[in-house]
């Protein structure tokens, strides 16, 4: 567990520096856990270089870790509305976050975004997730679309 | 570890996304099969994997298949027994033999489960909702394949105490086991066999649940004497208990959980209103059966 006052540097791909209590990163993030833990950070020189997330997407994971750190006593419900809230962003922002988060392993937030994309996917006909996750080419050989044919009767 | 790294990295350096559309294609492998765990066995066999050529390729992978619910079906256009079967199987197959975790419910028969039993020997978690087609010789014969239970949900069944007896001789590892009848039916009746089964049989448990059974104050008392270790209790609708005394006073001292007979029942999924709304959708679909194919499809 990371002291609550001590702050650690995030630095995006853009080169942007956020300064977040360590304590908010250390709780959510397996990588930055195990940085801290393994003593790799160094608290007056060291920032973590986050290349492949951008600014945009940074900072909306660190409201994330910051707000669950923060209300984690909150009712679920509540922790539940606020979530939904967070990821109302359109399929851009939440394959970014994906990544992010993935990168990151902060296993809450992958866990929320798995559902969400879960939701966007059950209960769908072919087609529609063709379309809505913009998927142009299925890249079936002849051999596989046969049996697709096959395999089971769809009823879409 | 070393394989979750490797695939961690490979997402950052070749997969992420540059400018534009996001590819969802590219997703690292065990994201996407982590979505499709979560999307559950039906639909990804049904639907998923018919998306794409790297869907279907991914569909493929044992990883997807340790787990399989083929319970929680709702919002699933309707599937025949028979479909449903096949898929099963078809599920089982993908596995490889790596199957720990499986729902069924009431398309499930002796042979299917045989099915599953034969193609797996790390089975941990079985759970068969609403199984009438399943028999104590059914489990009988599958029951030495089942060492390494650790949990059972047999709601809502035909099963009797004959099923409890094998399964404590032949799952050293049994933990939490589920046994669950409808509520209000044959309400009158008195009977300890299933009390006396699992006291016997199973000292190991920790979690049991038993709403509905119509078990008395002696089967309660060899059920305390018999599985010392039991954490959480859940005697739901069984009416024939009397608490008010001694015994009550010691399921409070021994049981960490204690579920009371007159407790609610709103999160037990087979109340007699929900067991009535399921039969009536049986029912419903069922009638869909005697429609011609081309009907159900559109």
């Amino acid at each position: 567990m990371g002291s609550p006052l001590k702050k650690i540097m995030l630095c995006s791909s853009e080169k942007e520096i956020f300064s977040v209590e360590e304590q908010v990163m250390v709780q959510h993030s397996v990588i930055i856990n195990n940085m801290i833990e393994d003593g790799s950070y160094n608290y007056e020189e060291s920032k973590i270089p986050l290349d492949c997330v951008d600014s945009k997407t940074l900072k909306k994971v660190i409201d994330y870790c910051t707000y669950h750190t923060h209300h984690h006593n909150d009712n679920q419900e509540d922790l539940e509305a606020w979530d939904a809230q967070f990821l109302n962003v359109d399929s851009n922002g939440l394959y970014d976050l994906l990544m992010a988060a993935n990168y990151l392993e902060i296993r809450n937030l992958l866990d929320l975004i798995y559902r969400t994309i879960k939701n966007m996917i059950k209960g769908k006909k072919i087609d529609e997730i063709r379309r809505i996750l913009n998927i142009k080419d299925h890249g079936f050989t002849p051999e596989e679309e046969e049996q697709n044919r096959k395999e089971y009767p769809h009823f879409y | 570890m070393n394989k979750k790294r490797k695939t961690r990295e490979t997402s950052t350096v070749l997969q992420w996304r540059r400018k534009g559309q996001p590819n969802w294609l590219e997703l690292p492998r065990d994201v996407m099969s982590a979505i499709f765990v979560k999307v559950g066995a039906i639909e990804v066999l049904r639907n998923v994997r018919r998306v794409c050529s790297e869907w279907r390729n991914l569909s493929e992978d044992p990883i997807i298949w340790h787990t399989i619910d083929m319970h929680h079906r709702h919002g699933i256009a309707y599937c025949s027994d028979d479909s449903l079967d096949a898929m099963c199987r078809r599920a089982i197959d993908l596995s490889s033999g790596q199957l720990t975790d499986i729902t069924v419910d009431n398309f499930a028969t002796n042979a299917l489960l045989k099915y599953i039993t034969d193609s797996t020997s790390h089975l941990r978690r079985l759970c068969l909702i609403l199984c009438y087609d399943i028999t104590d010789m059914g489990l009988l014969m599958v029951s030495d394949k089942l060492a390494q239970l650790e949990e059972l949900d047999i709601s809502i069944s035909h099963l009797s105490e004959y099923s409890l007896e094998t399964i404590g001789q032949n799952c050293p590892e049994l933990r939490t086991l589920k046994f669950n009848i409808e509520c209000h039916r044959t309400p009158h009746i008195e009977s300890n066999k299933v009390a006396f089964a699992i006291a016997e049989t199973m000292p190991a448990l920790h979690h049991l649940q038993l709403v509905g059974n119509k078990l008395t104050n002696d089967g309660l008392l060899a059920i305390l004497d018999g599985c010392p270790n039991l954490e959480s209790l859940d005697l739901r609708q069984c009416f024939n208990l009397k608490l008010e005394g001694k015994l009550g006073r010691r399921c409070a001292e021994q049981i960490k959980y204690f579920r009371h007979p007159c407790d609610p029942i709103d999160d037990y999924p087979f109340g007699a209103e929900n067991v009535a709304l399921e039969f009536a959708a049986e029912e419903f679909v069922n009638a869909l059966k005697f429609l011609t194919y081309d009907m159900i499809q559109w």
